[in-house]
């Protein structure tokens, strides 16, 4: 026991002991351990003991082919998910730029690109004023504004809108 | 102070996957763990299991080690591998009770050779068994009573009561 332990004892027994009963515990303690170092117990044996640290060497080396491999596993999952990411995102950037382009063509860029409407498209000028016409008097017959029968009324928007329709489509 | 830094060393040394560090700790410790096992078991061939148990735990272990006392926190280990032990044998005593007691009679009688060569072995074995795990703990791991006490969780009192009585009964035993 080192010196500091042996030390503290001392202080430690003083706690719980009266002086006089300390000094005998104190001396049981220190015979009986000299007892224990007189009788010691036998050491391991150097092939005990070198088994061991082949045991640990072997079981350390496991460890980090394990982690290697694990390392292997995340690194490959990691790119697996990127090539993945990488892929769906080139499909739908392609897959938008073609919708675009049809909904573009759909329209002459002449009128796409376009400030003023009138200018370019006086069919166009024309199809959203009778547009608004139409609109003005549906407006109209919902509000009762039009005297004599309702019916008639929507019967001749009917045939305005058909009309409309064929001139649009005639050109 | 510089052994400490020397220990610290060994255990970071451990903590990062060396193999020096294992083999310095082994040289280190072995003997007194060797000591430990041997006081409670009275058994070569499980004191040899249970220190090899012991280190390749310590593989594992060692990076749950947060600093503090390393040698109060492995003689922990030691400990529970010993209880762990115990509780195995129990179990093999209750399966070989009453079918092959002749048997068990001749392989306790085998297993106690080593013993009947050292007087003090068979002198330990007339003390209660958590007496002698204590006093076992305290020669071998050369923790203060105050570092026993914090470790089994029991008022320093009653450990220092219990060692000095099982010390003194050794004592006279011995005598």
């Amino acid at each position: 026991m080192s010196n500091e332990t042996k030390e503290n004892l001392e202080e430690l027994i003083d706690q719980f002991f009266t002086q006089q009963q300390a000094k005998g515990v104190l001396k049981d303690i220190e015979t009986s351990e000299a007892i224990l170092r007189k009788n010691a117990a036998p050491a391991p044996t150097g092939e005990l003991v070198a088994e061991i640290k082949f045991k640990l060497a072997e079981k350390l080396k496991k460890r980090k082919e394990h982690s290697f491999g694990r390392l292997i596993y995340r690194v490959a999952a990691v790119a697996a998910a990127i090539i993945i990411g990488v892929s769906l995102s080139i499909i739908f950037f392609t897959k938008d730029a073609v919708d675009k382009e049809i909904a573009v063509a759909m329209i002459p860029a002449m009128t796409w690109e376009s400030e003023n409407l009138a200018e370019t498209d006086a069919e166009l000028v024309t199809l959203t004023a009778e547009i608004e016409e139409v609109e003005s008097q549906l407006v109209a017959l919902q509000l009762n504004e039009r005297k004599g029968n309702g019916y008639n009324g929507i019967w001749e928007l009917e045939m305005e809108f058909i009309e409309i329709e064929g001139n649009f489509w005639k050109g | 102070m510089t052994k400490n830094r020397d220990l610290e060393q060994i255990i970071t040394w451990c903590k990062e996957g060396k193999s020096e560090g294992f083999s310095q700790l082994v040289d280190i410790y072995s003997r007194r763990l060797y000591g430990y096992f041997y006081r409670l078991t009275g058994n070569r061939t499980s004191s040899d299991d249970l220190l090899s148990e012991l280190f390749v735990k310590l593989v594992e272990k060692i990076r749950y080690f947060r600093g503090g006392n390393f040698d109060g926190w492995l003689f922990k280990i030691a400990s529970n591998i010993f209880h762990d032990y115990l509780r195995a044998k129990q179990r093999e005593k209750k399966l070989v009770e009453g079918r092959k007691q002749l048997e068990l009679e001749h392989a306790e009688t085998k297993k106690n050779d080593d013993e009947r060569t050292d007087r003090l072995q068979v002198q330990l074995g007339k003390l209660d068994a958590d007496t002698k795990e204590l006093i076992m703990l305290r020669f071998y791991s050369q923790l203060s009573f105050r570092e026993i006490a914090e470790m089994r969780s029991e008022p320093i009192g009653t450990i220092l009561s219990k060692v000095h009585r099982g010390l003194k009964r050794l004592r006279e035993l011995m005598g």
